[in-house]
């Protein structure tokens, strides 16, 4: 009994029935019988010592190396030939041997079962059997009975080898006849299935060379000389099967596929190309070479496909982050769907090619009509179904591909492409692409090719899909918000694809400049080497797309999605796929029931332009209402008219008369406390505005301020916090030029003020009174009132956040013409401010001369009277004096004064001796001050009279444009000064 | 020394011949010696599967001990 108990003696020797088994299935014969014999004589012994360990040397056991065979076979030898030398294998041995033995003789050959000799009788398990010179049988009984006696008897010469036993001559002559028949039938059979192998080289058709050459019949064309350049034909209808074959790119006897040399990567016909016997061989090159023509065009196309197939689920698996920004190596999806539909395309012709294949096989095989085949008829066939299609693609794909990648090499296969570093930005290979599309399309259809123009549309349809479906998207969700708290970008937020048009600048959407540049047309970069990024068929839709992917955000935004404010309807439900949308327009232009490809790029501009332009404008529209309705546009609008350019006359007065006290005073007026404590309770008595959103500060240096100048009140600048959405209509710029609007009008109104406040000297306070009313009255009436009713006006009729945006700036440049704040204008500008900087000096005059007492202030009411002229700064003022700045000044006037009408050049040099730029130097003796005012009369005269000249230019010139019916009114006011 | 005991010890050679025999043949590379102490090991009752793996182990130990120089070497 065994103490393990857990191997069974049949398991073990069933493992080395599989070891012999394997043996021999590796044709190991003599491992296999070695290994056979050794067991027998095992299992002799161990059926009397039930012994099993063989079966550690199974698990031990390793194949069979070339020493273990060999030693198998002296094994063998020595279990058969006990005590006899080796013999060898001689001739006479082979030669004796049966030819056909064995059972892997059986039905080959057509031998009949009786001509194999050997062990019928044993079974597939028992495959042991032995070499034919093998003395013994195969029986196991009879071997284990030989064995056991070679174990107990040492008489094994007993049994000596003995040849099998057998009738020599009349076995030998019936086996060798039937032997050959058997070997005709099967060679005719080989021989029947090879004559119809024309791609075999030794192939020969049966041509006659025995008759005289016959032009009515074909088959004697062989004996005529020039057919008969090469000495092997092959039947026409064989041809157009393997021309047929070679289009698909498959390997044929016709044409070869070359990988290298001159012609690298190009179909060409075959160096051994069989003939056809009814084509000469310069017909038959010909033909071969345009149909190597088309079988390279579509191979290129087809390799191209597959390297975009491999890359696009390579680049699957891809973190979106690791790719670089400068050089993308990525394709663009619409390459990759341009790459689809040219498959779809190439399967197309596959799978024609395939049916004309069916057909010519049919039609051998007697099913069917009958058919004439012939490469002639092929090609045509073929140039009627696909036109040039592929040539056409593979072409603009070339080029293309040359661009993207600024490849100069000719050489390079556009396959290549998918792992080339491109050179042109995402969005600029799209609109490359599917403009070449476009365009040849467009070309291919004025030649009046609609089977190439049909076939590009297609692929144009469906390479355009991903671009539409990028539009949908951006018009669905809107521009991509950036909040100002995930500012620093998290990489979760919606980014626009790189290939899209619209290019995101990363402001976030608190920024005023957010609306006008945070999302722009990629195609707007100012370089004009530059590709465009807009493809043609979308030019004229993308600002309209742009906008409304921007109004929509905005009102995402807010807070108010669009689907909200049209109820039943969701936004972009029915949105059509770019391909049912030129389905559409295909229908409607269908000439008796047929569709047309025939569009021009404007036909699809149009289109895509009126698809949009519903849904866009409701957008825009709905944003615009919003801002009107829900952000109080109208009323800030007011507030802020009223406000930078006092049209609120009763509220503002009140605010500058406060102001205008301060300054008379010594005090410093430009604090910034005082000023929004004045102007905050001016306002609290009114229910005007909301003081807290007006902030009034002054930017000017403290020197600036005192000094008594019309420049001293440039610095000040007025904010006014409009809420959110509208912070893009008022932006900082904005502001800015309100601000100097408001500056200018306070100036005015300073000199105003000041010259109402003096009693004396009529004259010369009645000219400058004269000019700063005219000049206040044009402002506030011809140019502010105007300025804001037409505003006001097209306001009202805006559609879009854009063109509220559009009008006001408008409207801003023209405020700022009109007042003369523009860098054309600045002479002008500065000889008003001196005139102006004139009414305050002869302000300053009068005080010296007459008293602070003296003055007239209406519009004082609780501050404090001015303390007395003779203070201590203005006698510092007094010793500030630069003497020849003045005297220089005044000598200019002179000068321009005696030859005002005919030197114009002259004048601009009295500005350099500005007033303005002049500290106030008052000498006040009382002998000196009727010539001052004598001198003074006269500038302002010549001022005047230099201004007038410059607006009736500006009023005749082009420069002002529409200004100029403004100015003219200004220009016929001035005349009066001569009156 | 009875003859049966003599008999059973040429038996006993026999097997071990024969076992050593088919060794060869089946290529285990186990001297004579070494098989003959399986054997009896096998015998007093030790999973023959078992000491197939420890001689498999001893081999693979065998092999990686040159190696290990080598490594220490460099």
């Amino acid at each position: 009994m065994r103490p393990t108990g857990s191997v069974d003696p049949s398991v073990v020797e069933k493992q080395l029935l599989g070891h012999i088994q394997k043996a021999r299935i590796k044709s190991q014969d003599s491992f296999a019988d070695a290994l056979h014999t050794a067991h027998l004589r095992y299992k002799t012994l161990a059926s009397r010592e039930t012994d099993l360990d063989a079966e550690i040397l199974l698990t031990l056991s390793q194949p069979p190396d070339t020493t273990a065979l060999h030693y198998a076979e002296e094994y063998i030898d020595l279990v058969r030939n006990p005590g006899k030398a080796r013999t060898g294998l001689t001739w006479s041995d082979i030669l004796s041997e049966e030819p056909f033995e064995g059972q892997h003789w059986e039905g080959a050959y057509g031998l009949p079962p009786g001509a194999i000799r050997g062990d019928d009788d044993s079974t597939s398990e028992d495959m042991d059997s032995l070499p034919s010179l093998s003395p013994w049988d195969d029986d196991p009984e009879d071997l284990e009975e030989r064995l056991s006696a070679w174990d107990t008897s040492s008489d094994v010469d007993a049994h000596p080898p003995t040849p099998p036993t057998q009738d020599p001559m009349l076995g030998v002559t019936t086996d060798r006849v039937s032997r050959q028949i058997a070997l005709y039938s099967h060679r005719d059979e080989v021989e029947g299935l090879q004559a119809l192998h024309y791609w075999r080289s030794d192939w020969r058709e049966n041509v006659r060379t025995d008759r005289a050459f016959d032009i009515g019949d074909p088959s004697t064309f062989g004996t005529c000389p020039w057919f008969a350049v090469y000495n092997k034909h092959i039947p026409e209808h064989d041809a157009v099967r393997e021309i047929l074959i070679g289009l698909q790119g498959r390997h044929n006897i016709l044409i070869t596929w070359l990988n290298g040399g001159d012609d690298q990567w190009k179909f060409v016909p075959d160096s051994q190309v069989p003939s056809l016997l009814h084509l000469t061989p310069l017909a038959l090159q010909s033909m071969l070479l345009s149909f190597s023509r088309t079988a390279t065009h579509v191979e290129h196309l087809r390799r191209f496909v597959s390297a975009m197939f491999k890359e696009a689920s390579k680049s699957d698996n891809k973190p979106a982050q690791t790719l670089s920004f400068t050089v993308s190596r990525r394709n663009t999806r619409t390459f990759e769907a341009f790459a689809e539909a040219t498959d779809k395309q190439i399967r197309a012709f596959d799978r024609w090619c395939a049916d004309k294949e069916e057909e010519v096989c049919m039609a051998r095989a007697g099913l069917g009509p009958p058919r004439v085949i012939s490469l002639l008829d092929l090609e045509k066939s073929l140039r009627e179904a696909f036109s040039e299609i592929f040539k056409v693609l593979l072409e603009m794909l070339q080029n293309v591909v040359r661009r993207a990648t600024q490849s100069s090499d000719p050489g390079l296969g556009v396959w290549a492409f998918a792992d080339l570093p491109k050179r042109m930005p995402p969005a600029a290979i799209t609109a490359l692409l599917l403009d070449s599309l476009l365009q040849k399309t467009q070309d291919y259809s004025s030649m009046g090719d609609p089977v190439t123009s049909d076939g590009l549309l297609k692929i144009f349809s469906d390479a355009a899909e991903p671009l539409w479906g990028m539009v949908q998207r951006w018009l669905k969700d809107g521009m991509p918000i950036r909040d100002v708290m995930t500012v620093g970008g998290t990489p979760g937020h919606a980014q626009l694809d790189e290939e899209f048009f619209i290019e995101d600048n990363e402001l976030v959407l608190l920024d005023p400049d957010f609306w006008s540049d945070g999302f722009a047309l990629k195609s707007s970069a100012d370089d004009i080497g530059r590709a465009p990024s807009v493809p043609m068929f979308l030019q004229h839709a993308a600002p309209l797309i742009l906008a409304a992917g921007k109004a929509i955000g905005l009102l995402h935004a807010l807070g108010m999605p669009l689907l909200e404010q049209s109820p039943g309807a969701k936004w972009l439900r029915d949105w059509k796929s770019f391909g049912a949308l030129l389905h559409s327009a295909q229908m409607e232009r269908s000439v008796n029931g047929g569709l047309t490809s025939r569009m021009s790029s404007d036909d699809f501009s149009r289109l895509v332009y009126e698809e949009l332009l519903g849904p866009c404008t409701f957008a825009k529209q709905t944003l615009s209402q919003v801002l009107v309705d829900e952000c109080d546009l109208w009323t800030h609008l007011t507030a802020i008219e009223e406000l930078y350019l006092m049209r609120r006359g009763d509220v503002m007065s009140n605010f500058l008369d406060v102001l205008f006290a301060r300054m008379n005073t010594s005090q410093s007026w430009s604090d910034f406390h005082f000023l929004n404590t004045a102007f905050g309770d001016v306002v609290s008595h009114t229910t005007w505005l909301d003081p807290t959103l007006v902030r009034v500060s002054h930017r000017g240096s403290k020197d600036k301020t005192s000094s008594r100048t019309a420049r001293a009140v440039e610095g000040l600048f007025i904010e006014y916090a409009v809420p959110f959405p509208l912070t893009y209509v008022w932006g900082p710029r904005a502001m800015q030029v309100y601000s100097t609007v408001f500056v200018f009008l306070l100036q005015i109104r300073r000199a105003k003020n000041v010259l109402e406040r003096i009693l004396m000297f009529y004259a010369m306070r009645g000219k400058l009174s004269w000019f700063v009313n005219v000049l206040l009255n044009f402002i506030c009436t011809n140019v502010l009132h105007v300025q804001v009713l037409s505003l006001h006006d097209e306001m009202r009729k805006a559609m879009s956040l854009d063109d509220i945006l559009r009008l006001h700036d408008e409207h801003l440049s023209k405020l700022e013409t009109r007042c003369l704040l523009r860098s054309h204008t600045t002479q002008l500008h500065r000889a008003i401010t001196s005139i102006l900087d004139m009414a305050l000096y002869f302000s300053d005059c009068f005080v010296a001369y007459a008293g602070s007492d003296a003055t007239h202030d209406v519009s004082r009411q609780s501050i404090t009277p001015p303390k007395a002229h003779r203070s201590r700064r203005l006698q510092r003022q007094k010793r500030n004096v630069i003497g020849f700045t003045q005297d220089r000044a005044l000598s200019a006037v002179e000068s321009s004064d005696s030859d005002t009408d005919t030197d114009d050049e002259s004048v601009p040099n009295v500005f350099e001796a500005d007033y303005s730029l002049a500290e106030p130097s008052i000498s006040f003796a009382e002998e000196n001050i009727v010539i001052r005012l004598d001198k003074m009369s006269r500038e302002l005269d010549a001022l005047v009279r230099f201004i007038r000249r410059g607006v009736e230019a500006l009023a005749g010139g082009t420069r002002s444009g529409e200004a100029a019916a403004a100015f003219d009114v200004f220009a016929f006011a001035l005349e009066d000064w001569d009156q | 020394m009875s003859s049966r005991e003599t008999d059973r010890m040429s038996s006993a050679q026999q097997t071990l011949d024969i076992l050593y025999e088919i060794s060869q043949l089946l290529h285990t590379q186990l001297d004579k010696e070494t098989l003959a102490t399986c054997v009896s090991m096998i015998e007093n009752g030790v999973n023959p599967e078992a000491l197939a793996g420890v001689i498999q182990e001893l081999r693979r130990e065998n092999t990686r001990i040159p190696e290990q120089s080598n490594v220490n070497g460099q």
